[in-house]
């Protein structure tokens, strides 16, 4: 398990954690869960300039009325990669989102790829401001873009999440010891 | 819009409308994201523009701190906010351009929200509409967004939309 904490912060640490988080066993995302369902795909991080790019599909079950990729989970993809990166500053910390601003440019069909790619503009003790855009894949358009203010709650932490990734390093590191 | 064009709709025509779109297997809700929300129609007012729908968060739309996720509340809002302005739009397709939403408080699993949508403006073109999401245990506002949709002056199946029909 890739260590989430403030001394391990570094370029190699991010890219690590951010794939093993989005990948299935990654401890953070839960089996049949809206973030599961829509399968982000760790593309590249940069933790100097405090960016993550995640890839998402756009499949059948999240079509709107008009065929395409509705904008609401366009919103999803957004908020989940606001999100991740988020969470690699607060560690174990919750975060929430307290506002979101998305502006739809074109529209994505099913089976387009939108590439998210996010930055944090302002990393604060509490408050985190971001901004994004959404690329479609391939074709290179923006097809959406996005403003969003995270807040970490210092008082609370996402014990659940710290206790798996802490027993899976236990039993890593015991196992290491064999 | 003068008030002539807004009025050809009638309360009654308003609520036969919705109660028949969101009726199970009805059109539509045949595929796609909107019928695993689970919309409920509560009520609607065609004079103040209005629209209210219930909803039940559900366990897969929840994020990794077991609240509902950001994105969904996002959903609802731009299905609920969406048809509201497709009733007074139609034959028209529309497209959302752009979506701000203030999360103000959490919204558990197994909440019953009401999302309440009303037109602020109602244009040719483009159409700005106003959410509320409620907790429906206590009244507490949960979530506000507001919403602009454009108007695209084709069907569905992409023939132009006359004058006469577009109103």
């Amino acid at each position: 398990m890739v260590k989430l904490d403030l001394a391990s912060e570094s370029q190699e640490n991010m890219s690590q954690w951010m794939a093993q988080t989005v990948s299935t066993d990654g401890g953070l995302y839960t089996e049949g869960t809206v973030v599961d369902m829509l399968r982000p795909k760790f593309i590249s991080c940069d933790y100097a300039k405090k960016e993550l790019t995640l890839a998402f599909t756009a499949e059948p079950w999240a079509q709107n009325p008009e065929g395409g990729f509705h904008g609401g989970m366009i919103t999803a993809c957004f908020d989940i990669s606001f999100g991740l990166l988020c969470h690699y500053f607060a560690k174990y910390q919750m975060v929430t989102t307290v506002s979101l601003n998305v502006s739809f440019l074109k529209p994505i069909h099913i089976g387009d790829t939108l590439r998210v790619q996010v930055r944090a503009i302002s990393l604060g003790n509490t408050l985190v401001r971001l901004v994004a855009e959404g690329f479609i894949e391939g074709k290179e358009i923006l097809a959406a873009s996005a403003e969003s203010t995270f807040m970490i709650q210092r008082d609370r932490e996402l014990t659940e999440f710290k206790e798996r990734v802490l027993a899976k390093e236990a039993a890593e590191t015991a196992k290491a010891e064999k | 819009m003068t008030q002539h064009f807004l009025d050809q709709f009638t309360q009654e025509d308003m609520e036969a409308w919705f109660r028949e779109i969101l009726r199970p297997g009805s059109e539509y809700l045949s595929k796609g994201l909107i019928p695993k929300l689970e919309l409920r129609f509560d009520s609607c007012d065609v004079k103040r523009q209005e629209l209210k729908i219930v909803c039940t968060a559900q366990p897969w739309q929840v994020n990794p701190e077991g609240i509902l996720h950001g994105g969904i509340t996002a959903s609802f809002f731009d299905t609920i906010l969406g048809v509201l302005t497709h009733y007074f739009a139609k034959p028209c397709v529309l497209t959302t351009t752009g979506m701000h939403i203030d999360y103000i408080k959490p919204i558990a699993i197994t909440d019953t929200v009401e999302f309440t949508a009303r037109i602020i403006s109602l244009g040719k073109t483009l159409t700005t509409v106003q959410g509320e999401a409620r907790l429906q245990k206590n009244g507490r506002l949960a979530a506000n967004c507001i919403s602009t949709y454009m108007r695209l002056h084709h069907h569905a199946d992409g023939t132009p939309v006359t004058e006469q029909e577009g109103r």
